[in-house]
């Protein structure tokens, strides 16, 4: 599943989206809106189509959202919320929380995952992270604004619909039934399944280097492995780990003092911490007696936690790393976080093995 | 899904039924075999308007028919024609199928204000559902009863035919 909506909801992968929706928006007049989305889970069994209309029903400022199953069947549901605001915003996203607690009272079995505000400088910069050039959607409204993410979420690039906007059509170049209005283009051909793509390879590939990642990352070397490299391809090894050259010397041509050298390496983070639970992750890491074979650089965040930030902040972080101010503007979202986390990188190499 | 012993039956508009079991004392008429007896909180619920009736008595086995209710008009294919209305006679709840289309179902539900009056002053809401939310409403109903969902059969019982 593509879209900005997407990085922001805690989705598993092979998750799908099973609708879009979108209803009446209210006139605010010239009054500053604010916009509310809830992630919801809902009820083992539960419709997610059905469900969203329920709630729906309860939620006066609701103007659009999506629904979908995880991957073990899982309903759940995005619906966002508009309403107006004066001054900080925080007024118009209480009253949208409150709408929400109260609905969901006539929905025991759901609850809410995860929830995100938008202010409509945060909207245009959330498209800005998309690619969009914000003088393209200066005339735009809060609902369109939000349309436009949902929109997106339909496999269609945000920079296509932004465009698309001009002419009232999202596929000036395809043969459809055009409805003259770009959003409701975007949504009748994602219902009908043109607009689908072939998720399940993508997620395969995606799957299978995240396990294999995962693998990795959970793989350590035991003293038998390393017994079975090569005393150069040790040494590289050591050296890789960070071992000083003295260290490394000092272990001569023997292969189990190199191996015992290595496997002294524990969690230095962790060394001088007075907490509990490090000490213990200490005594382990020594028992077990093994070496990490994936190192994630060091005093850089992992991608996940860079991923619950605004894009905003991701830029200011990059240029506190050294990008130009152009450069930071320009990436994208997604560019953004694979640059600022964390790298892993599997150390060593595979020795050969001789079948003799 | 049931919870905290209360089945609920969501539809289009923001319409619900509630049935919610309650434990109370047994009434006089059956003390000395049970302590207790099981009655029925029976909400009609929709966006703008919530009417709850307390405390219900309801038949033996109402919780049973109505999962096969339920189960019935999900499955069947004109459930308006072939599925006969649930009626419980001590709690004056009935739901009856009034149309169908592939994927929805719609519903008449309608209850008595006062079970003594006379004449019978009806609250009745017709709301429209997915046949999905039926068949798991179904199951939330068997769940309650304690009953293995995998065990449910998926013909209805021969007399809703």
């Amino acid at each position: 599943m593509m879209g900005a909506l997407f990085e922001l909801l805690p989705l598993e992968p092979r998750s799908r989206m099973t609708g879009v929706f979108t209803a009446r928006v209210a006139d605010f007049g010239n009054h500053p809106v604010h916009a509310l989305g809830h992630m919801i889970w809902l009820g083992e069994g539960q419709d997610p189509d059905l469900e969203w209309d329920f709630l729906g029903s309860h939620l006066l400022f609701h103007v659009g959202g999506v629904t979908g199953m995880g991957p073990d069947g899982s309903p759940w549901m995005c619906i966002i919320q508009l309403a107006p605001t004066a001054g900080s915003g925080d007024g118009a996203v209480e009253i949208m929380s409150e709408a929400m607690d109260r609905a969901l009272e006539f929905n025991p079995a759901a609850w809410v995952g995860e929830t995100f505000a938008w202010s409509m400088d945060e909207l245009i910069e959330t498209y800005e992270g998309q690619g969009v050039d914000a003088d393209d959607i200066d005339d735009w409204g809060m609902a369109e604004l939000v349309f436009g993410l949902l929109a997106e979420c339909c496999n269609v690039e945000l920079t296509q619909i932004v465009a698309g906007r001009v002419a009232q059509c999202a596929f000036p170049g395809d043969e459809h039934e055009c409805t003259h209005d770009v959003f409701t283009d975007v949504f009748s051909r994602w219902v009908t399944g043109d607009l689908m793509i072939d998720e399940s390879t993508l997620d395969d590939d995606e799957d299978d280097a995240d396990e294999a990642e995962e693998e990795d990352e959970d793989g350590r070397f035991t003293r038998e492995e390393l017994l079975e490299y090569t005393l150069p391809d040790l040494r590289d090894l050591a050296r890789e780990v960070g071992f000083k050259p003295w260290q490394i010397a000092a272990c001569g041509d023997d292969l189990g003092e190199l191996a015992d050298l290595l496997l002294s390496v524990y969690e230095p983070d962790y060394e001088d911490s007075d907490d509990d639970w490090a000490q213990q992750f200490v005594e382990e890491a020594n028992a077990h007696r093994t070496v990490r074979k994936v190192v994630r650089a060091p005093g850089r965040p992992p991608k996940r936690q860079l991923k619950k930030l605004k894009t905003s902040r991701l830029r200011l972080m990059a240029v506190a790393a050294g990008w130009t101010v152009d450069d930071a503007e320009a990436a994208k979202r997604k560019k953004l976080i694979k640059a600022l986390g964390a790298p892993k990188r599997r150390i060593g190499k595979p020795p050969e093995r001789n079948f003799v | 899904m049931a919870t905290q012993g209360t089945v609920r039956l969501a539809g289009y508009g923001g319409a619900a039924l509630f049935l919610r079991c309650v434990v109370v004392p047994a009434g006089v008429e059956t003390a000395g075999q049970e302590p207790i007896e099981v009655v029925f909180d029976i909400t009609l619920h929709s966006p703008d308007c919530e009417s709850n009736y307390y405390l219900r008595d309801a038949d033996p086995g109402f919780m049973a028919a109505f999962a096969e209710f339920c189960l019935a008009a999900a499955s069947a294919e004109t459930p308006e024609v072939s599925v006969t209305a649930m009626s419980d006679r001590s709690s004056g709840l009935e739901v009856s199928v009034v149309s169908s289309e592939p994927t929805r179902v719609g519903l008449l539900v309608r209850i008595p204000r006062e079970l003594d009056a006379s004449p019978i002053e009806w609250d009745a809401m017709d709301f429209e559902t997915s046949r999905a939310a039926l068949a798991q409403a179904s199951l939330d109903a068997r769940a309650l009863l304690g009953e293995d969902a995998w065990s449910v059969s998926t013909e209805p019982p021969t007399e809703w035919n």
